[in-house]
């Protein structure tokens, strides 16, 4: 309302009303509004609540669901079953017999199905068994000292529509009954899925002498066939057939040899537990008390104990060991119920140890059972395993988590245990054939509270670390899902680029807003505008190919363009003094604003060679190599460039409150151009002084051993933070430099004038007077700034090399969470974890941006009323 | 800037890869003299068919796939094929949403990708070798470098070093490398976690280990190769399809004490040079019947001459004549004359 409007008040009786249709729109466009605003308001939170949906189910735990109870087939006349397990259906299962006879029976409610034998002679014992938990490979030791090899697994067959047999016709999509042998699931109404036992077991081979061979481990990988197995006359060996196949001939070559393991048994005799990886590289043999001996077979002529070691914590024996998936993992049960878990790391830079250059470390002590672990059951999907103990209880538990997931059971103690090959149920059998197979629904076993946002030590990890290596190409890998490195990169990369924009924002706004002429800001300010519309995906690409690699050559030119630069234009401005005043007026417009932008390409240019003679003389020619360890030469210049911004400010203060009053004096009196001269040599004086004083605390630091390469420096590398922070911060500054400016221009100049009239210059006008009042909106221009570059994603994506590392070094990448989801997106299963995850990432940088939000409005707030008070 | 353009346009494809990519110009095949088997049966176009065809899966194969799309087009005019290209990683997720028709894929599928498609359907999805890769090792073509084991590239890229080199490599000094190489640091550079040839690298050279955090993930095959040919000291992975003037791959053992194997077609085939790989397409086939005339068509392409010809021309290795012909029959496939 303006004053006319007020005064006429005062006179007339306001006789006009307002009409009817004003009203009804008014109305109209109030309820509209709210609307709108509610629906915005309600469309955060819904999005914020869907996140939060999405996520939430990566902390619930397993599912253990009824089992379905029976017996396993009849073992024969005199023998007992000594392994079963399901296929990867849950409908067919298998029980292999210790005379090496095969039963197939209905998983889903018993009942014998078929039956075979797997050794020729019906005299033989079967003495000991190796079984993958992936894949399906076999070996049977037999007591006469020889040994079965094969595979054994199953095999499946479709039927589709009027092919489908008559067993299968009756039954409901999903049903199941036996057939053939096997079993016969009605997948679809239009399909059938006939599931069959698969055997190649080739004859038996000789262990050279008749003695016989009391445990044994197979694997078969894709390099060929590894084999450990140990004598009941003591002799350990390891053999080996590696294969590899012509593509053009499809001829196959294999090589096969032997080797006898020494090892020195130390008076306790036979070896319990063999454990031999897939790769044939090492192998682990354990006691019965514990004791667990590794052996290097890098090069199995030579191959050496390296390292002995206690599995099961304090005097009580190991009664159960296993490898997980990948064969890193070793799970070793005591006779105290205790669950060790064991990994081998390396040995460290300087530490002493086994002569490989690796040791076996007790990774985990895992929440004891009751009763002694009979046995261990390895997923094949993933780092879950299932505990049985002596009381009959089974722990189904992650290693990864170190946490038991549900717990189950038996009644009695279970005699054969085996997770489903979909790590989705489980097969407990009892010694007198009473067997149960449990579902088992466990989506997310590999996340809590804990892998997420704290320090994991996953296996071979030298120590626990915070870390994101979210997927990979095969089932064993352990997803690593440790968010804190993304959320560092995504605050590292802001922070660069906010470090780079916000202080050339500002200043252009208060030189456009302030100093500048009318008709100049008219041609700037749209000019600044137009860098917004640059897409980043563009920027980003120019970033990569264009400016890493120039950035890395000129690394220290482009470094020192932040002190030269400042100081020529100080420089200029002191020279500007010596200008006559009537010419100083004259050339006040674009004239000014040319020689300015000049001087800044002139200072810009003579970077280059002040970057070469500073390289040279403070950092041994090559920046780069300073940087990497070896840390060679002094820290001391990087402090000295660090600190000098600081000195100055110390100088200055010092200057305002001790020197200038008395100087004040004297300098009321003399001509301009003495004055001017005066101004030079305090400038001059004040510089040296900063110099000197950020020189002593430079050496200072450096004498007491602090080195900015051991703190926050470090080795280059071309997509780097500082590309980043550039790249970004030029995304930016067009953003805060117009909110800024439209801020200051928006001070009413009655300010200004009132200001002016009391003889301030324009920049004691500008820092004094017009930026506190427009504080508030400047906050918030750095605040959109901030937001924008939080969420920034495709020049993150292309310039910042997605190295998920925790650092401050800007001189290395980042990979902050908008790149990763939108890297990581497409390969995310729907409601997979890693799917879930990348929404939790999502949720994270969602908060993110709200904390700061709201943060910011506060202090905004409060700078506003500040500004209203004036 | 001619020179960088075409990289960079790939980059941005591959940055950007939300969008269906254009058909990217296939490079000069860069290695000798690679024959297609004479006795590989030649594609003879059969009924016309009509309609579109979606793939979505390996960045590998991204040429590869659209220059069968070209090849095939000519021949059926009427047929769209859209060919997208993240990693194959994506591919599996696709073909479970039915949003792809093919899926290909640098590496085997995992068990739980599977698991998951099985879930759906009832039935896995069926896998189709279409042509070899030598996964090469590139480093700048100015880099001295004689050669690698496995064993110490995994030296070099993996914190776990489960190929159990005795001490982390860092700088090209610690490969034996003098002069102005002895102490550089290696910058490194590989593929992000949806790519197969990021998944069949940590497989083979990295024993199932881990990366190290600083390798630097790029958003695409020639991303890398046009990363290391910019930056002097770096290392980085890629299919062979994607080689230029400016890297240089790195011949390769097995073993330290193995001898080194250029990154060749014979060397490939016989499985000598340790990381040659089949290029694979995997399809929703229902088990027991024969695929629609359109991706029957469109395979049967591929597995012909002319598709391996394609296959040559993109810089890769065309299937031998035993393995095309298992696939094709494994397909259930119409039988070509055989020349």
């Amino acid at each position: 309302m303006s004053e006319s409007e007020k005064s006429g008040t005062t006179r007339l009786r306001r006789v006009r009303k307002t009409r009817r249709s004003v009203v009804v729109i008014d109305r109209i466009v109030d309820a509209v509004i709210r609307t709108g605003g509610l629906l915005v308001i309600f469309a955060v939170l819904g999005i914020c609540v869907f996140l939060a949906l999405v996520v939430l189910p990566l902390f619930g735990g397993a599912d253990l669901g009824a089992p379905a109870r029976y017996a396993l087939p009849a073992p024969p006349e005199g023998g007992s079953w000594i392994h079963a397990e399901v296929n990867e259906h849950s409908c067919l299962g298998l029980a292999l017999g210790d005379g090496g006879e095969v039963a197939l029976f209905n998983a889903l409610a018993g009942g014998e199905l078929s039956r075979l034998d797997l050794i020729e002679d019906p005299a033989r014992r079967v003495v000991a068994i190796a079984r993958e938990a992936v894949g399906s490979s076999l070996a049977l030791a037999l007591d006469d000292g020889s040994l079965v090899l094969g595979t054994l697994g199953f095999e499946e067959e479709f039927f589709a529509d009027e092919a489908i047999p008559a067993e299968a016709q009756g039954l409901a999509a999903g049903g199941a009954a036996p057939f053939r042998g096997g079993m016969i699931e009605r997948v679809t109404a239009e399909r059938a899925r006939w599931s069959r036992l698969a055997h190649a077991m080739r004859p038996p081979v000789t262990t050279g002498t008749v003695s016989a061979v009391t445990r044994v481990d197979y694997r078969i990988s894709n390099t060929g066939e590894v084999l450990a197995y140990v004598k009941a006359d003591g002799r350990v060996v390891f053999s080996q057939v590696a294969t590899s196949e012509n593509l053009l001939t499809g001829e196959i070559t294999s090589e096969l040899s032997e080797h006898d393991i020494p090892y020195d048994p130390a008076g306790r005799g036979l070896p319990s537990a063999l454990l031999l990886p897939g790769r044939g590289d090492q192998l682990i043999i354990a006691w019965g008390d514990g004791a667990a001996a590794r052996f290097d077979l890098r090069r199995p002529d030579e191959a050496a104990q390296v390292e002995t070691v206690d599995l099961v914590p304090g005097e009580a024996p190991l009664t159960a060991i296993e490898y997980l998936i990948g064969e890193q993992v070793i799970v070793a049960g005591g006779g105290d119920g205790s669950v060790t878990t064991w990994f081998r790391i390396e040995n460290g830079p300087d530490a002493a140890g086994p002569a490989d250059g690796f040791h076996l470390v007790p990774a985990r002590e895992l929440q004891p059972q009751a009763a002694a672990i009979t046995a261990i059951a390895p997923s094949a999907r993933n780092k879950t395993f299932v505990t049985a103990a002596a009381d009959g209880s089974f722990w189904i538990r992650h290693h990864t988590t170190a946490r038991v997931l549900c717990e189950g059971d038996a009644g009695g103690a279970p005699k054969l245990l085996q997770l489903a090959p979909k790590s989705n149920g489980l097969l407990t059998a009892a010694a007198d054939g009473a067997a149960a197979f449990w579902p088992l629904d466990n989506p997310h076993p590999e996340t809590t509270f804990g892998t997420i946002f704290r320090e994991t030590w996953y296996e071979g990890y030298p120590e626990p670390a915070h870390t994101w290596q979210s997927s990979s190409g095969t089932d064993d890998f352990e997803p690593k899902i440790g968010l804190m490195p993304l959320i560092f990169g995504t605050l590292k990369a802001t922070s660069y680029a906010m470090l780079f924009s916000v202080p050339i924002a500002l200043l252009a706004a208060i030189y456009t807003s302030e100093f500048m002429s009318r008709r100049m800001r008219a041609i700037v300010k749209p000019k600044i505008e137009m860098m917004a519309s640059l897409p980043s995906v563009v920027l980003g690409f120019l970033a990569a190919l264009v400016l890493a690699p120039w950035i890395e050559n000129w690394v220290l030119a482009i470094l020192t363009t932040f002190l030269v630069v400042p100081l020529a234009i100080v420089g200029g401005a002191y020279a500007w003094l010596f200008l006559p005043t009537r010419y100083a007026a004259r050339f006040d417009g674009w004239h000014k604003f040319v020689a300015i932008t000049a001087l800044f390409l002139l200072a810009v240019y003579a970077s280059f060679p002040a970057g070469a003679l500073v390289e040279r003389v403070f950092f041994g020619g090559d920046f780069r190599s300073w940087l990497a360890p070896p840390h060679v030469g002094s820290g001391a210049p990087v402090w000295w460039l660090i600190l000098l911004p600081l000195a100055l400010l110390a100088v200055i203060a010092a200057d305002r409150m001790v020197l200038a009053p008395r100087l004040a004096q004297r300098a009321s009196s003399g001509s301009a151009g003495g004055e001017a001269r005066r101004e030079l040599a305090k400038g001059c004086l004040t510089f040296a002084a900063a110099a000197l004083l950020s020189l002593i605390a430079a050496q200072l630091l450096t004498f007491i051993g602090l080195d900015p390469r051991d703190l926050f420096l470090g080795t280059y590398v071309q997509r780097n933070s500082l590309v980043v922070g550039f790249v970004m911060g030029f995304a930016v500054i067009p953003i805060i430099y117009t909110v800024t400016e439209d801020a200051l221009s928006s001070v009413p100049d009655h300010l200004r004038g009132a200001a002016l009239g009391c003889g301030a210059t324009t920049w004691q006008t500008a820092s004094r007077v017009v930026v506190p009042v427009a504080a508030s909106g400047i906050f918030s221009a750095i605040m959109i700034g901030l937001g924008r570059a939080v969420g920034e994603t495709m020049i993150v994506v292309l310039a910042a090399g997605n190295t998920a590392i925790m650092d401050v070094n800007p001189f290395n990448g980042l990979r902050s969470l908008s790149a990763t989801i939108a890297y990581e997106l497409p390969e995310a299963a729907v409601e997979g974890t890693l799917y879930r995850m990348l929404f939790l990432a999502a949720l994270t940088l969602f908060l993110i941006t709200f904390v700061v939000n709201t943060l910011a409005e506060v202090v905004r707030q409060r700078f506003r009323k500040r500004a209203f008070e004036l | 800037m001619i020179q960088l353009a075409l990289p960079a346009a790939a980059l941005l494809a591959a940055g950007f890869a939300f969008l269906p990519q254009e058909p990217v110009q296939a490079q000069e095949a860069s290695y000798g003299a690679v024959k297609v088997d004479a006795k590989i049966p030649k594609y003879v176009p059969g009924t016309p068919v009509s309609g579109s065809l979606k793939s979505i899966g390996s960045d590998t194969m991204n040429n590869e796939m659209t220059l069968w799309a070209e090849g095939f087009r000519k021949l059926y005019p009427n047929v769209k094929v859209e060919v997208e290209g993240k990693g194959s990683s994506t591919a599996p997720p696709a073909l479970e949403a039915g949003t792809a028709h093919f899926g290909p894929m640098s590496r085997p599928v995992k068990a739980e990708e599977q698991d998951k498609f099985e879930k759906k359907y009832g039935y896995k999805m069926t896998e189709v070798k279409t042509s070899i890769d030598v996964l090469a090792l590139y480093v700048h073509k100015d880099n001295p470098l004689a050669g690698l084991s496995l064993v110490k590239a995994d030296a070099i890229f993996s914190k776990t070093r489960k190929g159990g080199y005795d001490a982390d490599i860092k700088t090209w000094g610690d490969l034996g490398l003098t002069g102005e190489w002895a102490d550089k640091p290696i910058s490194l550079y590989g593929r992000n976690s949806a790519s197969g040839t990021y998944g069949y690298f940590k497989e083979h050279a990295l024993f199932k280990g881990d990366f190290k955090d600083s390798v630097k993930e790029q958003p695409g095959s020639s991303a890398v190769v046009q990363a290391v040919a910019s930056d002097k000291y770096g290392i980085g992975y890629s299919g062979i399809g994607y080689k230029t003037a400016d890297v240089r791959a790195v011949p390769l053992s097995k073993t330290a004490y193995d001898t080194l194997y250029e990154a060749t077609m014979e060397n490939a085939y016989t499985n000598k040079y340790p990381m040659a790989r089949f290029l694979l397409l995997y399809v929703n086939k229902e088990p027991g019947k024969a695929l629609d005339p359109l991706r029957g068509e469109f395979l049967s392409y591929v597995l012909s001459f002319q598709g391996q010809e394609a296959v040559v021309k993109d810089g890769y290795l065309p299937l031998p004549l035993n393995v095309l012909m298992k696939e094709r029959k494994n397909l259930g496939l119409a039988e070509l004359a055989v020349q």
